[in-house]
């Protein structure tokens, strides 16, 4: 019988993605610049459901970096010197108070388009993708839990949006990940050769087709054709790299092949862990990651369903709220510890050559203001160690424009943006 | 709307309009309104009412106005004509700002209470019907691909194949239906998923039309293994209660009565210690006596029993290569059950005095383990002296379930609290209800499917040559009767040759290039190609699949094709004759699970795990039948063409055997769902009295008035309540006080951010409240208390009488659900809009919007004249000029 694993593994053999990152290609990085500076890594982590208001927020009136660390974020106090949580910020569009997810790192005004009911426009991950992707395997790494549709995220098949402000898939298995990213092929040589030609001559074959519709279409019906269009050229941007990294010697994982069927608790961990390895191994340079929350709670042991903990009550409700936040937090810790103690060849740590955001559109119950907002790493060069109170309603996007400019990425705006946020400059 | 209308406005004249509308009057939101639908040549744009320039000029215009502009806001000239994104964007930040309490600033001076609320309801409504004119397709139907339930209803049709889809994204969402072209995106991860699941779906497809012994090289033939149960679970409950329990409890006991000089092992195996001895007596002592119990019992010698908790929880058939149990092996005739389709045969009875509620047996699939996915729930009519044989049907795949589990409906969560209290009382656990006498497969089955290659190859070729005909006529047929083109073609010929020249056998070589026509644009979006922007008649072809999507969510079937081809389908009276055979067929059932699930938002049914401790019968059985329930009820209304009006009311429910002892029904056995009378004066009939529907509003815990009241604007009055608003403060002044469920949400209307939309959905959940959580009638409620750590406080608990008794948001009042329901059912016209729109958003496949006002306007017509028949909307909608243009 086919268990699920092989045929996990065979899908990873049979679609595009062979193997690996790896310390071979590292070699050859630093072979071509010894002296080149580290490359800067983003990692964007968002929670669905907000955060319990009363408990997560420090003090406003503390700010700078002698702030008290609230209830919520304690288990994070090993790494207080690396973090900087921002009160103010919000998407000034954002309208829909179930979506913490689907313009968190866009902006966009849903309405934007006449004649369309949605709309939405690049995510600031996709941005740094196409600036920093280049150079790894994996131009970006979406991941997403199976368990997003109860967990406050709104539309989206994961946190990114491309260029076209259409959804960019994300992967909910981290088994199936783990083998994209670190399965190791060994398929020989040539007959991967002759399978990229296959999977070419396949690509031509739909085109053919694609190009004889496409012709006959009206415009609206063009405009969503080419969604499959472009679908085709990642595919071949894929293959491209593929074959580039064809000869790219293998090595392994530093982790084990996750268990399956993991859920909550245990699927952020081990999708952090995966996180992390990524990241080490230079698979990829951004990241991002919608989170479970309904299944969290379920894993956590508590009975209330997600929604209604998000409109928590002082007792059971609040205290389940709570909960989320403390595993969220210790989750958090987890991953910043990964992160510092992976060091870079130079002596520095993973983390700071990363720039991460941790937070949701929305704040908590139906509150759609001040979003959570938490800063860690040190790799677009943002201040750490301190809590920062803007001007209320701070455009969110301030703070992406600010991490694309930290990153060397010359952006004028991104999204609603009105200027980088001069108070988080380090 | 006339003045007869017992539902008169109170403020007066029939005239009267709502505070916002549109231009000209675009449609009613208001319970009072008249529906005067506006024509669909002009241009409209939502309208807010003149009158409220007075609440900004009071309020708002001294900070921002002509003088002063803080935050670059002016608001002394802004149109009240909303007709650009950009004026809608505005007034949603005046709505924001005055929801969040932050306008008018704390020091300026405040409006009345009754002025704001009114000013936030007209606004917030006159925002949705800006929304909806300016997000309008302008009737545009956009290419759409085929949605996860379309491909795998057309990857079935094509190859008889049932494929597991979960690796596709979920489509809809955004407040859309999955058929909404706009909003069904393509990406690279999915193109490449359609090449694998097209892949297996074909090794699928060859697996079972081709005759096995081909592959196999043994004789073809279908197997027939019947299993004497008892064997089994003889053997594993004899096993585990003589070596674990009893010598266990031998050894233990003489080691613990020794004088402890010897180790444990001196008096026989498996006690490592004292602890483990004493831990061996205990459970022997506790759960010996159920073993005992159930190997003692004489029905356990001609087959098995089913208890709860522990000795013999279920039963299973297993195809090889599964085993039931590592207790005894099964010989079985064949390695590996070959896929198809099987029969599955079960021999049982209840047991005599077991009472009724007790009398069904849950039917489920294993993959793994101890996992359990439940297909069906049986109501046992059988007895042990007169057992019954079910036959269940299964389809078996390469890679799915070959082990198949009976249990007693139940929820395993309550196992050890049900089967603990038993054994306090009685000394066992609960005796068994159900009996299995013996468990058999048959199969397989083969099952042709239409055009698929397997067919095509045997009509013309197997001896390696003629590949291009079998793609010519397989991609044919995967285009729903479109010629695919020369060049693509060749290059699928290619793809073959290239795989024979690797060393593939024909037939496999020919997988290749059939999976990519399984990932072409053709197959998977529903083209319908227009050079030009004004709209044209669709073609027959167009019309058939159009069609056969729309009820059948699946390709159009050969009587359809053939009638396309012929051009007849484009007479009214064939195609009104198709829409008929079409309804009456199986395949409906896509539609109307599909359309109703996402028109009633039943997967919130899904968000809450129901509290089993509180609502005992409401196990997943009960709630797949509560679901079913409101599928089958619309399924009978559009195969016996019976009114939309049922739905708000009617003397009859579509229930099955199970929901009848749900619901206190007489009379009612098997599990067919059928049509039943009701006794006079009972609360069923019509969604309303449905338990699908009432659990939706709830938490799984307590009853919500606010979702119920919603649900009902929204779907049985058509007045749908803006969203839940951002920023809107909580109310929390009343946590922890012992106030009735009612006394508390009164608090809404203290705030007018509150009041201006719980004043119309509230009184709507007052008059349920006689429906518990999970839609059972009760007179009585209560609140416990809890302290700050959620314990609740024995001492803080208030018992009431409901008091179901309200008034609509100026409206008439009732004094009980039935004058509710009786309000609600008067309003026919009202629902059937709704219908209507819903109706059309879907088989449309954009979202309803202004364009569509004179066709739902139709539609409910020309339903009407028909007394709502539940079939003439469907008939109204696809006779239409939108649905047949592209």
């Amino acid at each position: 019988m086919i268990t699920r694993r092989n045929f996990l593994r065979s899908a990873s053999a049979l679609i595009a993605l062979p193997a690996l990152e790896s310390l071979g290609f590292r070699r050859f990085a630093s072979a071509a610049g010894a002296s080149a500076a580290r490359p800067k890594r983003a990692v964007f982590l968002n929670f669905g459901w907000g955060v319990t208001n009363e408990t997560w927020f420090p003090n406003a009136a503390q700010t700078g970096a002698d702030y008290t660390l609230p209830d919520g974020l304690a288990p994070l106090a090993r790494h207080k010197a690396d973090f900087t949580v921002v009160q103010g910020l919000s998407n000034k569009f954002a309208n829909e108070a179930h979506w913490g997810s689907t313009f968190w790192l866009t902006g966009a005004n849903r309405y934007a388009e006449p004649g369309q009911s949605f709309h939405n426009s690049i995510s600031v991950d996709q941005v740094i993708a196409a600036e920093l992707g280049n150079e790894t395997r994996f131009a970006s790494l979406q991941l997403n839990s199976p368990d997003v549709k109860e967990s406050g995220h709104g539309p989206g098949l994961s946190l990114a949006w491309d260029a076209r402000g259409k959804p960019v898939a994300g992967l909910d298995n981290p088994v199936l990940a783990f083998h994209r990213l670190f399965s190791t092929d060994t398929t020989p040589l040539a007959d991967r050769q002759a399978q990229l030609a296959q999977k070419r001559s396949v690509l031509d074959a739909v085109l053919t087709d694609a190009n004889d519709l496409q012709r006959r279409l009206n415009k609206t019906d063009a405009d969503k054709l080419d969604e499959y269009f472009q679908g085709i050229r990642d595919i071949e941007t894929r293959l491209g790299k593929d074959e580039q990294w064809l000869n790219v010697p293998k090595s392994k994982a530093a982790l084990a092949e996750p268990k399956e069927g993991l859920s909550g608790r245990e699927e952020v961990k081990v999708v952090y862990d995966l996180i992390a390895a990524a990241l080490q191994t230079d698979s990829t340079r951004v990241v991002t990651y919608r989170q479970p929350v309904s299944a969290l709670l379920q894993s956590l042991g508590l009975k209330v369903a997600a929604h209604d903990m998000s409109h928590y009550t002082p007792g059971e409700r609040m205290l389940a709220s709570q909960k989320r936040d403390l595993a969220q937090s210790e989750l958090l810790a987890g991953l910043l510890d990964k992160l510092k103690a992976a060091k870079e060849p130079d002596g520095t740590s993973l983390l700071d050559h990363t720039v991460l955001a941790f937070g949701s559109n929305i704040r908590t119950i139906h509150y759609l203001d001040n979003c959570p907002t938490l800063l860690a790493g040190g790799g677009a060069g943002l201040v750490r160690g301190e809590h920062r109170v803007l001007p209320k309603n701070t455009p969110l996007c301030n703070v992406w424009l600010s991490i694309l400019h930290g990153l060397g990425i010359n952006a004028e705006r991104h999204g609603d943006s009105t200027g980088p946020v001069k108070e988080l400059r380090a | 709307m006339t003045d007869q209308n017992p539902l008169r406005n109170e403020s007066g004249t029939a005239s009267s309009a709502p505070a916002w509308l549109l231009v000209p009057l675009l449609r009613a939101a208001s319970f009072f309104a008249a529906a005067v639908p506006a024509s669909a040549a002009e241009t409209v744009h939502a309208q807010f009412k003149e009158e409220y320039r007075a609440f900004l000029r009071d309020y708002c215009v001294d900070c921002h106005g002509a003088e002063k502009q803080k935050g670059k806001v002016r608001l002394d000239q802004v149109s009240f004509t909303l007709d650009s994104v950009q004026g809608a964007d505005l007034w949603q930040k005046i709505l924001n700002q005055v929801n969040s309490g932050e306008m008018p600033p704390d020091e300026s001076k405040q409006p009345e209470r009754s002025a704001k609320t009114e000013f936030l309801d007209a606004l917030s409504h006159t925002l949705m019907a800006a929304r909806r004119t300016l997000g309008d397709s302008g009737g545009k139907i956009t290419m759409r691909r085929l949605n996860r339930r379309e491909y795998k209803n057309t990857i079935r049709d094509l190859l008889g194949v049932n494929i597991d889809v979960r690796d596709l994204p979920a489509d809809g969402g955004a407040g859309t239906f999955d058929t909404a072209g706009a909003s069904l995106f393509m990406s690279s991860d999915q193109i490449e998923q359609y090449l694998l699941l097209g892949r297996r779906a074909l090794d699928e497809h060859f697996a079972r039309t081709q005759p096995w012994a081909v592959q196999t090289g043994t004789e073809a033939r279908t197997y027939r293994q019947r299993r004497e149960v008892e064997l089994h679970a003889n053997a594993m409950v004899g096993g585990t209660y003589n070596g674990y329990y009893k010598e266990g409890h031998r050894v233990a006991k003489a080691y613990l009565d020794s004088d402890r000089s010897q180790p444990p092992s001196a008096f026989g195996k498996g006690i490592p210690d004292e602890v483990e001895a004493r831990f061996r007596v205990k459970v022997f002592e506790e759960h010996g006596p159920s073993f005992e119990r159930y190997l003692n019992d004489p029905l356990a010698k001609t087959g098995s029993l089913l208890t709860i908790f522990n000795v013999h929880t279920e039963e299973v058939i297993t195809l090889p290569p599964d085993q039931p149990s590592g207790w005894l092996k099964t010989k079985h005739e064949v390695e590996t059950a070959p896929p198809g389709e099987y029969i599955l045969r079960i021999r049982t009875g209840a047991l005599e005095g077991a009472p009724s509620e007790r009398r069904f047996l849950m039917f489920g699939s294993r993959k793994e383990k101890d996992d359990f996915s439940l297909l069906q729930t049986f109501q046992i009519s059988g007895t042990t002296d007169s057992p019954q044989t079910l036959e269940v049907p299964v389809s078996i795949t390469a890679d799915g379930p070959h082990t198949f589990v009976l249990r007693e409906k139940r929820d395993p969560k309550l196992d050890h609290q049900a089967y603990t209290e038993a054994r306090k009382a009685t000394g066992v656990g609960p005796a068994s209800a159900l009996w299995v006498d013996w468990v058999e497969w048959e199969g397989p089955f083969y099952r042709q499917s239409g055009g698929g290659p397997q067919a095509v190859l045997t009509a013309s070729t197997r001896d390696g040559s003629g590949a291009r005909e079998v793609l010519e006529k397989f991609a044919l047929r995967a285009f729903r009767g479109e010629a695919p083109g020369k060049e693509y073609l060749t290059k699928l010929e290619r793809l073959f040759e290239a795989r024979i020249q690797a060393g593939d056998d024909f037939q496999t070589a020919l997988k290749e290039p059939l999976s990519v026509i399984l990932a072409t644009p053709r197959f998977l979006y529903l083209s319908e190609p227009s050079s030009e922007q004004t709209p044209r008649p669709l073609t027959a072809w167009e019309l058939a699949t159009r069609l056969s999507y729309f009820l059948w969510s699946a390709p159009p079937d050969d009587t359809l094709l053939a009638l396309a081809r012929s051009g007849e389908l484009q007479k009214p009276e064939v195609l009104k004759a198709q829409v008929d055979r079409l309804t009456a067929s199986d395949k409906l059932r896509e539609f109307v699970a599909g359309f109703t699930h996402q028109w009633l938002r039943m997967d919130r049914l899904d968000f809450f795990q129901f509290n089993t401790q509180l609502y005992r019968d409401f196990d997943e059985s009960t709630k797949a039948a509560a679901r079913s329930e409101v599928f089958r009820t619309i399924e009978h209304l559009l195969r016996t063409n019976s009114s939309a009006r049922d739905l708000l009311k009617s003397d009859y429910v579509v229930i099955n055997g199970l929901l009848a002892s749900f619901y206190g029904l007489e009379g009612v056995s098997g599990d067919e769902f059928r049509k039943v009378t009701l006794p006079a004066g009972s609360p069923r009939g019509g969604l309303l009295g449905m338990s699908a529907v009432l659990a939706m509003g709830s938490n799984g815990e307590h009853t919500s008035p606010v979702e119920r009241g919603a649900w009902v604007l929204r779907f049985l009055l058509n007045e749908p309540p803006p969203n839940a608003p951002p920023n809107v403060p909580q109310i929390t002044r009343l946590n922890g006080q012992l106030l009735t469920t009612r006394e508390r949400l009164l608090a809404h209307q203290e705030e007018p951010q509150c009041a201006s939309c719980h004043r119309a959905i509230d009184p709507i959940g007052f008059g349920l409240e006689n429906f518990n959580t999970v839609g059972k009638w009760r007179t009585e409620d209560s609140f416990q208390a809890v302290d700050a750590n959620g314990k609740p406080n024995p001492r803080q608990v208030k018992h009431w009488t409901i008091d179901p008794s309200a008034a609509f948001h100026k409206g008439p009042a009732f004094k009980d659900y039935f004058e509710l329901r009786d309000i609600i059912a008067s309003r026919p016209e009202a629902f059937a809009r709704g219908l209507a729109e819903n109706l059309i958003a879907y088989a449309l496949g954009r979202p309803f919007g202004f364009t569509d006002e004179d066709l739902a306007s139709g539609i409910v017509q020309s339903a009407k004249t028909k007394d709502f028949a539940l079939r003439e909307f469907v008939q109204a909608l696809v006779a239409s000029k939108q649905f047949q243009t592209k």
